[in-house]
């Protein structure tokens, strides 16, 4: 028997089986219908705070609420320049009463942040839940964002 | 290709004296089959109950291809023996995509059948004929079951693999047309499959689904129509 035939049975042998594998890259698209949408109240010590000062000598401190109606809260975030001041996920458990729904905290920004004397914009990002009853919604990859901006002013000698 | 010609030497060395030496083949085939798993769908309707969105069927075990490759010996003017391997594959896929992510489960089954197969020439004719057949197979069952969720640019992979072993008969009619020194044909039977029970590859454990309170073992059942198109290379010794 000639080379040429036994090459197109070995052929035969190894191609077939690989060939007749099932595959089905089928998909099924959805459309999700959203709930209600969840909204958010935040209350702050610094919406009626005047000048809110970081002094040389004196910690500033915050304290807010956020309230969830119709959703969960995920995370609270406050960023002064380019610091992450507060984190809700690393925030210490004693101090935080957070809920699916509600989170009442505090944390304060200390003389020794390294920052020169001036104006800064504090900004307090809240992210909860969109209801769009979507797979990033239902696994929480998914939120809505309420972003609040103060201005503080940093008297301390930034060291 | 010294293992193809070993095997050939093995089989002619293990058939009886007196046959009459005349002609092995090798043939290679492709066709369709079509198998029952009923276990194996209610799996699929088992696991994608269990997930948090309403997965779709998109496919659920159909008829798909086969493939063969087996070793003839002309035995009589009428009667054939041979020995081969079959591998047939299907499959399930349930899904939910939205425009976050997806969620899909995957289920694929593969046969893989080692057995033996004797032919009876019912027409016999210069250029062609029409047999009968049948076949007694060793049907390994191989089953993956995968589940993939990809959301908002994360996602993760789990697979799990099964395995079963068990014996499988078919019985159905050949036709050939012969040319020099190959031939081309057709071939179409059933086989009954006796079910066999899947086991974990890793642990061992079978693979079970709650039935009635109790768990029901999940078994492979390949029964079903089979049918494919085939090409035989006569050797001449």
């Amino acid at each position: 028997m000639s080379t040429g035939r036994y090459i197109i049975i070995l052929l035969v042998f190894t191609l077939l089986p690989a060939a007749c594998t099932y595959s089905d890259p089928g998909y099924f698209m959805v459309d999700p219908v959203p709930d209600d949408s969840a909204t958010i109240d935040v209350h702050t010590n610094l919406d009626t705070m005047i000048d809110p000062t970081v002094t040389a000598s004196d910690t500033l401190w915050v304290v807010f609420e956020a309230k969830v109606n119709n959703g969960e809260l995920y995370r609270a975030i406050c960023i002064l320049e380019d610091s992450i001041v507060y984190d809700s996920i690393t925030a210490s458990e004693v101090d935080t009463l957070y809920e699916s729904f509600i989170l009442l905290d505090s944390f304060g920004i200390p003389p020794s942040i390294p920052l020169d004397p001036g104006l800064y914009p504090l900004y307090m990002d809240f992210l909860y839940s969109t209801n769009t009853n979507s797979l990033g919604d239902i696994f929480s990859y998914e939120w809505e964002t309420k972003e609040l901006e103060y201005i503080i002013l940093v008297e301390g000698d930034g060291q | 290709m010294k293992r193809t010609t070993l095997y050939i030497i093995l089989l002619i060395l293990l058939l009886p004296a007196g046959m009459r030496a005349q002609e092995v083949g090798i043939s290679a085939g492709f066709g369709m089959s079509a198998q029952r798993l009923d276990d194996l769908k209610a799996l699929q309707r088992y696991v994608t109950s269990l997930e948090v969105v309403g997965l779709e069927t998109v496919s659920s075990f159909p008829e798909y291809a086969m493939t063969s490759v087996s070793l003839y010996y002309q035995l009589y003017e009428s009667i054939r023996i041979g020995a081969g391997y079959v591998f047939t594959s299907t499959g399930a896929r349930s899904n939910y995509t939205d425009y976050s992510g997806e969620i899909s489960w995957d289920i694929l089954a593969n046969s893989h059948r080692l057995g033996a197969f004797l032919s009876y020439a019912v027409l016999d004719g210069e250029r062609y004929d029409l047999s009968v057949y049948g076949r007694v197979d060793a049907n390994i069952s191989r089953v993956t079951l995968s589940r993939t969720i990809y959301v908002m640019g994360y996602g993760t992979r789990q697979n799990e693999k099964y395995g079963g072993v068990k014996a499988g008969f078919t019985a159905g009619t050949e036709f050939l047309w012969h040319f020099r020194d190959f031939s081309l044909g057709v071939d179409g039977g059933y086989m009954l499959d006796l079910p066999a029970s899947l086991s974990s590859l890793d642990s061992g454990e079978d693979l079970t689904i709650p039935s009635g309170g109790a768990p029901g073992v999940i078994t492979a059942d390949w029964t079903g129509w089979r049918a494919q198109a085939k090409a035989i290379i006569w050797l001449h010794f």
